[in-house]
């Protein structure tokens, strides 16, 4: 195998045979001009008449032709004795998508990661002893499994380690990654759905190796904090068949079962599940029954994170009642009431309160005061702006009121809303005298506020959240600068000095463990919770794109493969030489 | 003596005996006619010529006799030679033509008048004394049609001695072969031939080429196959013989090398054309 980079090419050498047995039969006719060719039309043997089997003569044609068939085989056999002198290189793209790990249930059934690494054990193959690989795993980020230009047993060994798990991702990024690697040589992408003609790269070759599956699997699932005492689980279940499915769900939390039910999964349709359990649960789980894709039959929803943000009110009065922030920690999720002087993570008052706590700063509105109908201009892409609309609201601005930093919202030139930082700790100005203004009768106050919450809250020590959806970075902050690991199934890093985390393409696995010094700090999971992967009806196989073409040009520059034709053809001319002379005699 | 028209003119031809055409008195005929040269007595008969009845006879013995004498012959002598590709296939049949061709002027000379004519493509009268000296630009040999297939008519004579040399090897029925005697005094077909025609020496896979159509067949030829071959090749000219002599023609073969040089053609000569009636000796 490893001494022909086409195999096939050795079925020339049938040739040999036929060429010995051609010369057995072959009668050499040689040119006698004659004057009465009608006396001879009954008289000699016609040579249509059948071949006869004649001695094989030791004929220097023969020798030729024979050199002829055997170097033509070795040709278009691709045959390197020394290997290629430039080793083959081929770029294996696998989609790392959740649904390559797709596999019937029961023994034999089809397995769409078992496929993969077959056409990929072949391209490597194809390669021959010298060649080079490259694996290339798709992903929001392309990551490089063996290479760049790897010997064929790295690649293997990577490729036994490849599980598929990422969520939906483009390929795009993948592709374009592997073209810088490939510098000329073949690109191959294994995935389980054909693509659409408008997105088959030509320049690779496309092996879709899926199939077309049944499957449910969870689309969605958290773990909300509904009181004092309670959290609540919500999860999404969804089948993905022609027809109905049925599964039984349970719930289990530590060891033992928490609940257990069927679920009817009508095509197409959502079926959402809830469950109140005791704030103190650890990790809880669902679990649906196994089928084709196990990733989306698990969700692990452990303990959110505790980050309370903690909020003092140094407004005069009677601006906190008209704004309703004595309610703050009613509406406001998580959020704690500090008293006045008390530490705090957000301070609204008159002035920037003291670093590291955020300020929202009013006028007090005892000067001259100016009114707003609009329009107002607004950054709605700043997170403390998402969802604001300020439609009908009438603002009312303290003229004097100083508004150093970036504007957010302006009326005109006139700063309504400015960001600064100051020592080190965001200050708001919000110039609006809430007594002659209606923003705070508008969704939009509560909004701002809730979005104001998480603003502050990002900034505090602790995990984001605990359950993340695949492709959810997973982001922690630290009190302090500290030497950090994490670990889990497949993943190990470390961190020295580090205060701020944020970890991406983590692939589903139940448990994460974020460690410091002092030992485990956060506990979190990772789910499948992925629509697009989990349904598998749309997978195929098929193949498309061409890469033999430019493989072949490579082969076809092969010094031997140019010395091996020259001899062909010096051959065959030798032997078209030697049959005409002798015509010719 | 080597030069075949030399030895052609120890011989004479032996003419047609009713001679039609050429310059008369010239030579005698066979047959009794008008000359002054006596020839014989027989009984009168009626419608003999009264002016030949031999009175003085008459007298004597009371019989009739009616004296006869020879008959002037005037004739012409006509060589027609297979200008064709054929008549080339080797150097000596090629050279055995020529040496025929002046051997047979020799042999019409002095007492025929001597015409040649050369049965190309389209066929053309030669200069015998061309013919004399074997040269061989008198002879061009091109033609790539059969002799039967030639427009020879307005060249030949009526009641002439007619020697046609060729090897008659092509297709045609031997009647339309022996047509080429029509209207001749005699006629002497000369089937001229190589040796490796009369005897081919053919053997294993050969592409055979027709010299003059260009056909070409591929076949095994061993020594059955040569058999069957000169089995055929006498069929052929013993059917053109058998045609020939209804037309009151004669065929002989003469081979290349043996019978048309040197001493060979003499002796060829006696062999073949003497006993036929067709040479005398001078």
């Amino acid at each position: 195998m490893s001494w022909f980079g086409a195999p096939l090419g050795l079925f020339a050498l049938l040739a040999l045979p036929a060429v010995i047995a051609l010369h057995f039969f072959r009668r050499r006719h040689r040119d006698q001009p004659v004057t009465g060719l009608f006396l001879w039309l009954d008289a000699g043997l016609d040579a249509a008449a059948g071949p006869r089997r004649q001695p094989l003569r030791r004929d220097p044609v023969l020798w030729l032709e024979c050199a002829a068939a055997l170097l033509a085989a070795l040709f278009l056999a691709d045959f390197r004795p020394l290997g290629p002198a430039t080793a083959q290189h081929v770029v294996v793209v696998l989609d790392d998508s959740a649904s390559m790990s797709a596999a019937e249930p029961g023994a034999g059934g089809h397995d769409t990661r078992a496929r993969a690494i077959e056409e990929a054990e072949a391209r490597i193959a194809e390669t021959g002893r010298r060649g080079r690989v490259t694996l290339v795993r798709s992903g929001r980020r392309p990551l490089l499994l063996a290479g760049p230009a790897a010997l064929a047993a790295e690649a293997r060994a990577a490729l036994a380690a490849w599980h598929p798990a990422a969520p939906d991702h483009d390929l795009g990024p993948a592709l374009a990654f592997a073209r810088e690697l490939a510098v000329g040589g073949r690109i191959t992408l294994l995935t389980d759905a054909p693509l659409p003609a408008a997105a088959r790269p030509a320049d690779v070759e496309v092996v879709a190796i899926g199939r077309a599956l049944e499957n449910a699997g969870f689309a969605g699932a958290e773990r909300v904090p509904v009181s004092a005492e309670e959290d609540e689980i919500r999860a999404t279940a969804r089948g993905y068949a022609a027809a109905g499915l049925t599964r039984a769900l349970t719930f289990r939390a530590a060891g033992q079962e928490l609940r257990t039910q069927t679920l009817s999964l009508a095509p197409g349709v959502p079926v959402r599940i809830a469950l109140r359990i005791p704030r103190a649960t650890p990790a809880v789980t669902l679990e649906l029954a196994a089928d084709a894709l196990r990733a989306d039959d698990r969700a692990d929803l452990p303990p959110p994170p505790r980050r309370p943000v903690r909020l003092r009110v140094d407004l005069e009065e009677p601006a906190g009642a008209i704004l309703g922030l004595g309610r703050a920690a009613e509406i406001l999720p998580e959020v704690q009431i500090a008293g006045p002087g008390a530490p705090a993570d957000w301070v609204i008052g008159h002035a920037p309160a003291p670093a590291p706590a955020w300020s929202l700063v009013l006028p007090r509105g005892a000067g001259a005061l100016e009114s707003f109908l609009g329009p107002f201009v607004a950054e709605r892409r700043w997170r403390l702006l998402e969802g604001v609309t300020l439609d009908g609201v009438l603002w009312t601005r303290a003229t004097d009121f100083a508004m150093p930093g970036l504007a957010r919202v302006a009326v005109g030139d006139l700063p309504l809303l400015a960001e600064a930082v100051e020592s080190g700790a965001t200050v708001l100005r919000l110039n609006l005298v809430a007594a002659r203004s209606t923003l705070h009768q508008s969704p939009d106050w509560p909004i701002f506020l809730l979005n104001l919450t998480e603003a502050v809250r990002s900034g505090l020590p602790g995990p984001r959240a605990t359950a993340l959806a695949a492709g959810e970075a997973f982001v922690y902050r630290a009190p302090e600068p500290a030497d950090l690991r994490l670990a889990g199934p497949g993943v190990e890093r470390a961190w020295t000095a580090a205060d701020y985390l944020e970890v991406d393409d983590l692939a589903p696995a139940p448990e994460y463990v974020l460690s410091g010094p002092e030992g485990a700090r956060v506990r979190f999971a990772v789910n499948l919770l992925d629509a697009a992967e989990s349904d598998l009806t749309t997978r195929g196989s098929g193949e498309s794109g061409a890469t033999a073409a430019a493989f072949g040009s490579a082969r076809a520059d092969s010094p031997f493969r140019l010395a091996l034709l020259a001899a062909l053809l010096a051959i065959l001319g030798a032997n078209w030489w030697l049959l005409n002379r002798r015509g010719a005699a | 003596m080597s030069d075949p028209y030399l030895l052609g003119c120890a011989w004479h031809l032996v003419p047609p005996e009713r001679p039609a055409g050429g310059p008369a008195g010239q030579r005698l005929g066979r047959r009794a006619g008008a000359s002054l040269e006596f020839h014989e007595y027989r009984d009168y008969q009626p419608g003999d010529d009264l002016r030949h009845v031999d009175w003085r006879a008459l007298a004597r013995t009371g019989q009739m006799h009616t004296r006869l004498y020879r008959e002037e012959i005037a004739a012409t002598a006509e060589i027609v030679l297979d200008a064709s590709i054929s008549m080339r296939w080797t150097e000596r049949k090629e050279a055995g033509l020529r040496a025929l061709a002046a051997f047979f002027v020799g042999a019409a000379a002095g007492e025929n008048a001597v015409r040649a004519v050369a049965a190309a493509d389209p066929p053309h009268p030669l200069p015998s004394e061309a013919l004399r000296a074997c040269a061989p630009a008198a002879l061009a040999l091109e033609a790539a049609r059969a002799l039967p297939d030639l427009p020879l008519g307005p060249l030949l004579r009526s009641g002439a001695l007619r020697v046609v040399i060729s090897d008659f090897l092509f297709p045609h029925p031997p009647p339309a072969t022996a047509r080429l005697a029509l209207g001749a005094g005699r006629a002497l077909f000369v089937q001229l031939l190589d040796e490796a025609e009369a005897e081919p020496a053919l053997r294993g896979a050969l592409r055979l080429r027709d010299v003059e159509g260009g056909a070409e067949r591929e076949m095994m030829i061993d020594s059955a196959a040569a058999e069957r071959y000169r089995a055929r090749l006498a069929r052929l000219s013993e059917a053109l013989a058998a045609e020939l002599q209804r037309h009151g023609g004669t065929l002989v073969r003469a081979l290349a090398g043996r019978d048309a040089t040197g001493a060979g053609l003499a002796a060829w000569a006696r062999r073949e054309l003497v006993p036929a009636g067709w040479l005398e000796e001078r």
